[in-house]
């Protein structure tokens, strides 16, 4: 990689190249070759993450392909039991998917709503000062490490549902940690939403006020439509984060594979199964030890179409200010 | 050029610690023109944006004195009068062309939707004469469902036009509306504000003193906050009576 980089020479300011005397002062041609050095430099760190992320996905490729050889991915996308490690192991990703889909579903239920709702507050109606002490707070949740949240969720949230809402909750279920997924994943939300309304130009809120549109007729009908490829970008980084959320499942969901469409119930996800298997002593090599692989593609496509989605719907609503 | 649709009185106008306008006595004449020009910081437009309460968006706005809206002879600027209330009786066009990010349909109707209580077909009967008072029906009739910021620049603002035309307004303020388009748009704008004038009192903000004597009656002359020389158009280009607007005219500031 290193040896394609001095093509790139757009962009000198010297203009001239090594061989530029007419405008040379001393020690141009040194100031020549450290820009290129730099620029390659620039273009290493540009190009690394691409690197890497063709290396993740090349391993997690290779051992899936060994995974398939073993089980067929008809079975793998139908079969409606998980139990790698039975002897009669089974291997069907339906309720590892519905585990994810409905933790997932559960945290956006409460991340969007209260996300959308705070970035319209603190975009269109606090005043700076407001803004300025409720900020670090939202941010602050995003700061929490997850493996607090788990708790939080087997601890607390569990038993307050048990008490007040449902009494034949199980200690663990999906409900509980997919509601403090929500309020985890509230920050992302909101402050990519809030970003996308500051950026609507103040012209439009001032062409709705001239007609003599309310604040909230001017929040709800010009910014929120006009900030909607920045809102959608939002929903799809909050599913990304959810459906990848690892430690608060693991912890509080049970780890038990289960179809189901009802959160009451306990279940695992995909990762909560990555993260058990992974914590294991699986001998490398073995089906058990494959499938995480398998599991671990079937989530970086999921997020993969999540993100497709979220690009076209910014396409399809795209601004020109 | 008969009856007063609005007057200012001794108006001030404060940002913060800054006085923006000192004490405008200006007379807008009902159905007629109105040009207000000066050099660039004059108050021109800071004396527009009083006349539909737009500075009370910001924080550290203060006004002084009277603007009155007649037959009612409401003071636009007083205390106690609602900005929203005044601001449905009168319409506004900015200096670049703001539709919204909705359909040319949903744009005309935005402000009908604002006032709340009416059937869809009454909305349905408006949009459509707004549309030709801003002389864009023709171009849009098949697409009125197209988003808005399809349209071309001059085509967006008589959008912008017919948008505010739509509640039937008391008083329609341009604020440079010309300044962000080609010199054909704005002859189209131009010969629709001439179209217009008959029906309805404009106040129009310009910084191109060739296009206040092509299109007002009226012209007034601001210069640093204050009301220097104000008179029928053709008076005050051709015999101004000021000193300062005689320069101005004549090129030697601004």
């Amino acid at each position: 990689m290193v040896a394609e980089a001095p093509v790139v020479t757009h962009g000198s300011p010297s203009g001239g190249g090594p061989r530029g005397r007419g405008l040379s002062r001393p020690g141009a041609r040194l100031r020549w070759w450290s820009e290129r050095v730099i620029e390659a430099g620039l273009l290493l760190a540009a190009l690394s993450s691409i690197g890497i992320t063709i290396a993740i996905l090349y391993v997690l490729v290779s051992e899936s392909v060994a995974f398939f050889r073993v089980v067929s991915i008809v079975d793998f996308l139908t079969d409606t039991m998980w139990m790698p490690l039975f002897d009669d192991a089974r291997f069907g990703i339906l309720p590892l998917l519905a585990g994810t889909l409905l933790s997932s579903g559960v945290g956006l239920a409460v991340a969007v709503p209260i996300g959308l709702t705070s970035a319209l507050y603190l975009s269109e109606f606090a005043a700076p000062r407001t803004r300025e002490i409720i900020k670090p707070f939202l941010e602050m949740l995003a700061g929490v490490p997850t493996v607090v949240y788990g708790y939080f969720a087997l601890l607390f949230v569990t038993p307050l549902l048990q008490r007040w809402l449902f009494p034949d909750l199980p200690g663990f279920n999906i409900l509980s940690p997919g509601l403090v997924i929500g309020i985890m994943i509230i920050p992302y939300v909101s402050s990519v939403s809030e970003d996308a309304m500051r950026a609507v130009p103040m012209e439009l809120r001032e062409a709705a006020f001239a007609m003599g549109a309310t604040r909230v007729e001017v929040a709800v009908r010009v910014v929120l439509p006009a900030a909607l490829s920045g809102v959608a970008a939002a929903f799809a980084l909050g599913m990304s984060r959810a459906v990848g959320e690892t430690m608060v499942v693991a912890i509080a969901a049970g780890q038990q594979p289960n179809l189901t469409l009802d959160p009451r119930e306990p279940a695992a996800t995909i990762t909560a199964y990555i993260v058990q298997v992974a914590l294991g002593d699986l001998p490398h090599g073995s089906i058990g030890y494959l499938s995480i692989f398998a599991a671990g593609l079937t989530l970086m496509l999921m997020t993969l179409v999540f993100n497709v989605a979220a690009w076209l719907l910014r396409r399809r609503f795209r601004e020109a200010y | 050029m008969g009856d007063l649709k609005a007057e200012a009185i001794g108006l001030d106008f404060h940002y913060g610690e800054f006085q923006a306008l000192h004490a405008i006595d200006l007379p807008i004449h009902e159905n007629a023109v109105t040009a207000l020009i000066g050099p660039s910081g004059c108050g021109k437009s800071t004396f527009l944006r009083c006349c539909n309460r737009m500075h009370d968006l910001y924080d550290g706005s203060r006004y002084g004195g009277e603007v009155k809206l007649y037959p009612d002879g409401v003071n636009i600027v007083g205390d106690d009068v609602d900005p929203i209330e005044m601001r449905m009786r009168i319409g506004m066009v900015f200096q670049k062309p703001n539709p919204f990010p909705k359909s040319i349909y949903d744009n005309v109707a935005f402000g009908l939707r604002t006032r709340g209580g009416l059937a869809r077909s009454e909305i349905a009967d408006a949009v459509e004469p707004a549309l030709k008072s801003a002389a864009l029906w023709d171009e849009v009739k098949d697409r009125l469902q197209e988003s808005a910021w399809k349209l071309s620049g001059g085509q967006q603002q008589r959008l912008c036009i017919a948008r505010a035309l739509a509640t039937g307004p008391e008083l329609l303020l341009l604020d440079e509306p010309t300044s962000a388009l080609d010199p054909i748009a704005t002859a189209g704008i131009e010969e629709l504000i001439l179209a217009l004038r008959k029906r309805i009192t404009i106040v129009i903000v310009t910084h191109n003193m060739q296009q206040a004597t092509r299109i007002s009656d009226w012209t007034a002359f601001f210069y640093l906050g204050r009301l220097v020389e104000f008179g029928a158009t053709k008076q005050l280009f051709v015999k101004p009576e000021k000193a300062e607007t005689e320069a101005y005219l004549t090129g030697r500031f601004g």
